[in-house]
């Protein structure tokens, strides 16, 4: 029977939470060398995607249920298996990397800082190439600086920071101890942010950014 | 959502739009990859096979257009 997967954890829930998957299917959970991974069968009659957001969502509240609990590895939706053998073989290639990455990112969360410019908004027309590309190098070294202050200010609280490029704004991985969400978001409020940016933090999210190490 | 200065801070829960973007943003393009496509049923026949990267687009292109950017110029011929 098809396998919806949703995260890894390092070790059992105890006790096991009656969670309530994607379409209402029961969470259930395996062993697989030394991973803890959990899932919900698919019955063959069922189509997952008919009603795409409502699934995202669905599977979404599973992770945070567990990730409240503890850290968790999650599978991007929607990775559907044929079956158990599947899921167990690919979990089993990967098992080292993932326990590595579970001890490592243990008792940490991840925070996202989204820094776009406005600028764009009130965009004139350009003359040429080369002022359109200095235009660019100068909004980009504008997030860039905000992030440099933003990162400053809460070096204290922060174990890893890890940014990148996104469609003319600039995202910001940062991986924090858990339940310390708050101080880092008081410790933000101090940086002065010009008006013509936008400054988004969400979070806390499973540190998906850093399961990788450096 | 709180916000201080123009710094905007959202939870994980899917209480506005915009937070709702983040939370479809994360489920399908954070974590570990084993298969990339959403099968889709339509009129409960047809099968549709659609490729991860085609909503990843869709959902980046909603986030600028609702953050007042303009959307990416077409080609001109």
């Amino acid at each position: 029977m098809p396998l919806l997967a949703y995260c890894m954890t390092a070790a059992a829930l105890q006790p096991e939470p009656p969670f309530s998957g994607v379409n209402g299917s029961p969470v259930e959970s395996m062993q697989v060398a030394g991973v803890q991974c959990l899932f919900s069968q698919v019955a063959e009659n069922q189509t997952t995607g008919t009603r795409p957001k409502e699934e995202a969502l669905a599977f979404h509240r599973v992770l945070q249920d567990v990730f409240a609990l503890t850290a968790i590895l999650p599978f991007r939706f929607p990775t559907i298996v044929e079956g158990e053998s599947e899921l167990v073989a690919f979990i089993e290639e990967h098992a080292s990397e993932y326990r590595k990455a579970l001890a490592r990112l243990r008792d940490a969360v991840q925070m996202e800082i989204r820094i776009t410019s406005g600028q764009s908004e009130t965009r004139q027309p350009q003359n040429s190439g080369g002022e359109y590309l200095r235009r660019r190098l100068a909004e980009q070294r504008e997030l860039e600086t905000v992030a440099r202050a933003l990162r400053q200010t809460s070096a204290f609280l922060v174990r890893g920071w890890r940014q990148r490029d996104a469609s003319g704004a600039l995202r910001c991985f940062i991986l924090l101890d858990r339940g310390r969400n708050a101080e880092f978001q008081t410790a933000l409020v101090s940086v002065q942010i010009s008006s013509n940016l936008s400054v988004r933090v969400s979070g806390p999210w499973p540190a998906t950014e850093f399961v990788k190490e450096d | 959502m709180a916000t201080s200065n123009q710094i905007v801070f959202s939870g994980t829960d899917a209480s506005d739009e915009t937070s709702l973007l983040d939370i479809l943003d994360h489920v399908l393009n954070a974590g570990v990859i084993i298969r990339g496509n959403l099968v889709i049923s339509l009129a409960g026949v047809d099968l549709v096979y659609v490729g991860l990267d085609v909503i990843l687009t869709s959902i980046e292109t909603t986030r600028q257009y609702m953050q007042g950017k303009a959307l990416p110029p077409t080609k001109k011929r």
